[in-house]
């Protein structure tokens, strides 16, 4: 076996993680090349002082007597395993009626539901709309919310740590500031679909969630486009609409990006609440655009 | 640590389960807590991480089949803790595994780990992209077979071979530095390949 041979598998060697045959091939030539033998006894050196640091750490104290409590106090063991899996969103549905709860996407516990779930709404709205509606879907409906609600601040320095352009965290007090009564920002990440990068934004009244959707708009991505009219103008920048089911959709447009707000509001809210926003939002994108 | 059991249950079921809960799982702390606290970077984050995790592995106690590995069982409830906090928070850079399984090890400098502090060791690990720095906890620290970390990460065991391949050579070009810049170890050899 040659150094080229050797140091190529050298990792997975000294993990123990070839076959007999091959760490005996490595062996032999650890045996009589002292270069590679030298990077064996290196690396190995490296591991163990790695291990050695990283277990120096040991829990906080108490935290081991905080988690016997919690569990202590848990009384009964759980039944069924499905809190881990089902929604928030989906459950606050459950009065609604089961039936109705399954058209609108409730019950989809696994991934693969929720992906065919979405697929099934998809040729339900214009091909630019569903950009906005499969990720609402996607990320809001069918993921918790968080049980503590960060500050604005909180969330913007989370996207900036991102690399996020920090211009963009003007969006959370504009977006913040004309939302319908009760409904505070809970949210805001960086998300994917179908390879396609979100600025995510989610605010919710407990019950309900909106969904603020910004994404990169890619050739020949328009509204007007697929979408039979305006259904109404922020100083002048038009705002497109469609719904499916209970999802309402309202967006625009800037020269680089797709803006969507996605809900289950009544139709005239989700649109009325995206225009009071829509002009200034209009202008903080496109700071960032040139 | 020992606990004592909690009022009127020394017997029975629930007990039973307290007690194996107790002897199986809660020792794994300080391992859980320690690749939490290197996951995520911020002790509070690590803590609820832990506690959620020692949660849902309390309540989903009843899954887990008695003489398979109990730490790899929490330490898979503990990632799928972190990623869902990571997904909301979204903290953490996202790595795409297009690259191809890395040959350049050849290339990467062997530092000397003799005159290194942990704590530059520490720091370096600390400076890997999150993804990375996982497979090298689970793997080199934990100690856990490539398949094991597969299945606590829910990605490919080829994903995790590229992962840690890539990540002990950052780790080792940052060492090499850090050992560089007090006059020991590689600079000669380090400097010789970039020309
Ligand atoms: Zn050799
Ligand atoms: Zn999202």
């Amino acid at each position: 076996m040659s150094c080229h041979e050797t140091l190529a598998i050298l990792d997975q060697y000294l993990d123990r993680e070839l076959g007999a045959a091959q760490m005996a091939a490595i062996e032999t030539h650890l045996r009589s090349c002292d270069s590679c033998g030298e990077t064996a006894a290196r690396r190995t050196a490296l591991r163990q002082r790695l291990r050695t640091a990283a277990r120096s750490m040991a829990a906080t104290p108490g935290l081991e007597t905080r988690i016997h409590s919690q569990i202590l106090a848990q009384h009964k063991p759980a039944r069924n395993h499905f809190w881990l899996l089902i929604p928030v969103a989906a459950a606050l549905l459950l009065t609604a009626g089961a039936w109705n709860h399954w058209q609108d996407g409730g019950f989809r516990t696994t991934p693969e539901a929720q992906r065919a779930f979405i697929a099934s709404l998809a040729p339900e709205v214009a091909a630019t709309m569903r950009v906005g509606l499969q990720q609402h879907i996607h990320c809001s409906v069918y993921q918790e919310v968080p049980s503590q609600f960060p500050t604005l601040e909180e969330l913007a320095r989370g996207l900036n740590s991102q690399g996020q352009d920090a211009r963009l965290a003007e969006l959370l007090p504009e977006m913040q500031s004309h939302l319908p009564a009760k409904f505070r920002i809970v949210d805001a990440h960086r998300c994917t679909f179908d390879q396609r990068l979100y600025l995510h934004v989610a605010a919710t009244d407990g019950k309900r969630i909106i969904s603020l959707l910004i994404t990169g708009r890619e050739e020949g991505e328009a509204f007007e486009s697929d979408l039979r009219g305006v259904a109404a103008q922020a100083a002048g920048l038009p705002i497109y609409v469609a719904g499916v089911r209970r999802f309402q959709l309202a967006g625009f447009e800037t020269p680089k990006h797709l803006v969507y707000l996605v809900s289950d509001l009544p139709a005239a809210e989700n649109l009325a609440a995206l225009r009071a926003m829509a002009s200034e939002m209009a202008r903080t994108i496109r700071n960032t655009e040139t | 640590m020992q606990f004592p059991a909690s009022e009127g249950s020394g017997t029975g079921a629930h007990a039973d389960r307290q007690r194996r809960f107790d002897a199986e799982a809660l020792p794994h702390i300080h391992d859980l807590f320690r690749t939490a606290m290197r996951v995520t970077g911020d002790r509070t984050r690590a803590e609820d991480a832990v506690q959620e995790a020692f949660l849902q592995g309390w309540k989903s106690f009843d899954r887990f089949e008695p003489g398979t590995n109990c730490k790899a069982w929490m330490f898979r409830i503990l990632f799928h803790v972190i990623q869902h906090q990571r997904r909301r928070w979204f903290r953490f850079p996202v790595l795409k595994d297009t690259e191809e399984f890395l040959e350049a090890n050849l290339t990467a400098p062997e530092p000397v780990t003799e005159e290194l502090k942990d704590e530059e060791i520490l720091a370096s690990l600390d400076r890997l992209p999150a993804d990375y720095r996982a497979v090298v906890l689970l793997v080199d620290v934990e100690e856990f077979p490539y398949r094991e970390a597969a299945e606590i990460l829910g990605i490919p065991i080829g994903t995790v071979m590229s992962r840690l391949s890539r990540g002990r050579r950052q780790l080792r070009d940052h060492l090499s530095d850090a050992a560089a810049s007090f006059g020991i170890g590689n600079r000669g050899r380090k400097e010789a390949q970039k020309q």
